[in-house]
């Protein structure tokens, strides 16, 4: 009887078990993988169109968060190009867990450079989108740490719009963003582009602060 | 601070690496259908006149009323006669029946109803006594017919 009750508590002991990995959705990357890590975590957010029935929140959702070069390119690969979105469809790229509303306290006290392509066969907009997706998480769009808090890409029926989501309305930061800005779109000193804030934004008659 | 510029984060392409965590494929299905579904609304907003072509109406003619015979303007549109034989029996009840008579106000002039000035010149003349009286021959008249009387 003993020796069979010293066969089934065999395996019990009070030091804990190495337990086995689990599979979350946040799995960091091997270490291997991990040879260019960025500034900051971003997260990739898509908009759908909505249908009429679904609110603002239901058709906003993270896609995937990532923290290094590699993971960058590889999902900059595997999802679809901007020029494959739907109509009111949108891209959103956002730095930590910065949501990409205006309510978020984050964003509350900033604005959006912006600039619509009106002209949507003639813009290589697919391009464009990447260039200003490398110019955020490479940090070179700003002088300092986490003035911009990302990127919108809106897809819609007579334009295309880029906003650049910004955490102050400072002019003096502003104006040295909205000049890199307009390098990174590749516009013409024809072109303007303008900064709205964010606080009257929901109104509809908004009128930007700064034009440049 | 970590930064990369274009050209070095270019350079590092090649190194990509696809998290396993979200499903791609799912993904870019979901979006085809999506836009499949907006291009077929946006077919069908066109067909029910979203770019259909506009075409200007003919504005109506304006009735422009005319003045008639005694110079009174109205702007009831004046219908043209039937002419005799022109027409035949058949429109004939229809151009007899009793037709459904619309009234028609005109604005009356208040303006200047406290003035004793006619609003129209033509009141002038009928608002005069058209024989002026004669105090002198009226009293003729009442010697005479005094002195009928005396002699009836």
């Amino acid at each position: 009887m003993s020796e069979e009750l010293n066969q089934a508590t065999k395996d019990l002991t009070l030091e804990e078990q190495p337990q086995q990995p689990q599979q979350s959705a946040e799995q960091p990357l091997p270490e291997a993988e991990l040879k260019h890590p960025l500034n900051s975590k971003w997260t990739l957010w898509y908009t759908k169109p909505s249908n009429g029935k679904e609110a603002w929140s239901d058709l906003l959702k993270p896609i995937i968060s990532f923290s290094s070069v590699e993971e960058f390119w590889g999902i900059f690969n595997s999802v679809p190009a901007p020029s494959e979105l739907p109509l009111k469809g949108d891209y959103h790229l956002f730095r930590d867990d910065i949501k990409p509303e205006w309510e978020d306290i984050r964003n509350s006290e900033g604005g959006r450079w912006s600039f619509e392509f009106k002209s949507k066969n003639n813009v290589d907009i697919n391009e464009l989108w990447l260039r200003g997706l490398m110019s955020v998480i490479g940090e070179t769009i700003q002088d300092d740490e986490d003035e911009v808090n990302g990127i919108v890409l809106n897809n819609r029926k007579f334009a295309y719009r880029v906003s650049l989501w910004t955490k102050t309305t400072s002019k003096s930061k502003l104006t040295a963003i909205g000049e890199r800005f307009k390098k990174v779109l590749k516009l013409t000193d024809d072109d303007s582009i303008e900064f709205y804030v964010h606080k009257g934004s929901d109104q509809r008659d908004a009128k930007p602060i700064l034009m440049f | 601070m970590s930064r990369y510029t274009e050209t070095e984060l270019i350079a590092l392409r090649d190194t990509a690496y696809v998290p396993t965590t979200f499903d791609f494929a799912a993904f870019a299905q979901q979006i085809q259908e999506q836009k499949e579904l907006s291009e077929e609304q946006g077919r069908r907003g066109s067909h029910l006149g979203g770019s259909r072509p506009k075409f200007q109406k003919k504005p109506k003619q304006k009735h422009i009323p005319q003045a008639d015979e005694d110079g009174w303007f109205t702007n009831t549109p004046v219908k043209k006669d039937l002419e005799e034989g022109e027409e035949g029996a058949s429109t004939f009840a229809t151009a007899s029946a009793p037709k459904k008579v619309v009234p028609t106000y005109a604005r009356p002039n208040n303006k200047n109803i406290g003035s004793s000035r006619p609003a129209d010149p033509r009141d002038v003349s009928a608002a005069q006594p058209k024989t002026k009286f004669n105090a002198f021959s009226a009293f003729n008249d009442s010697e005479d017919e005094d002195e009928d009387e005396d002699d009836e």
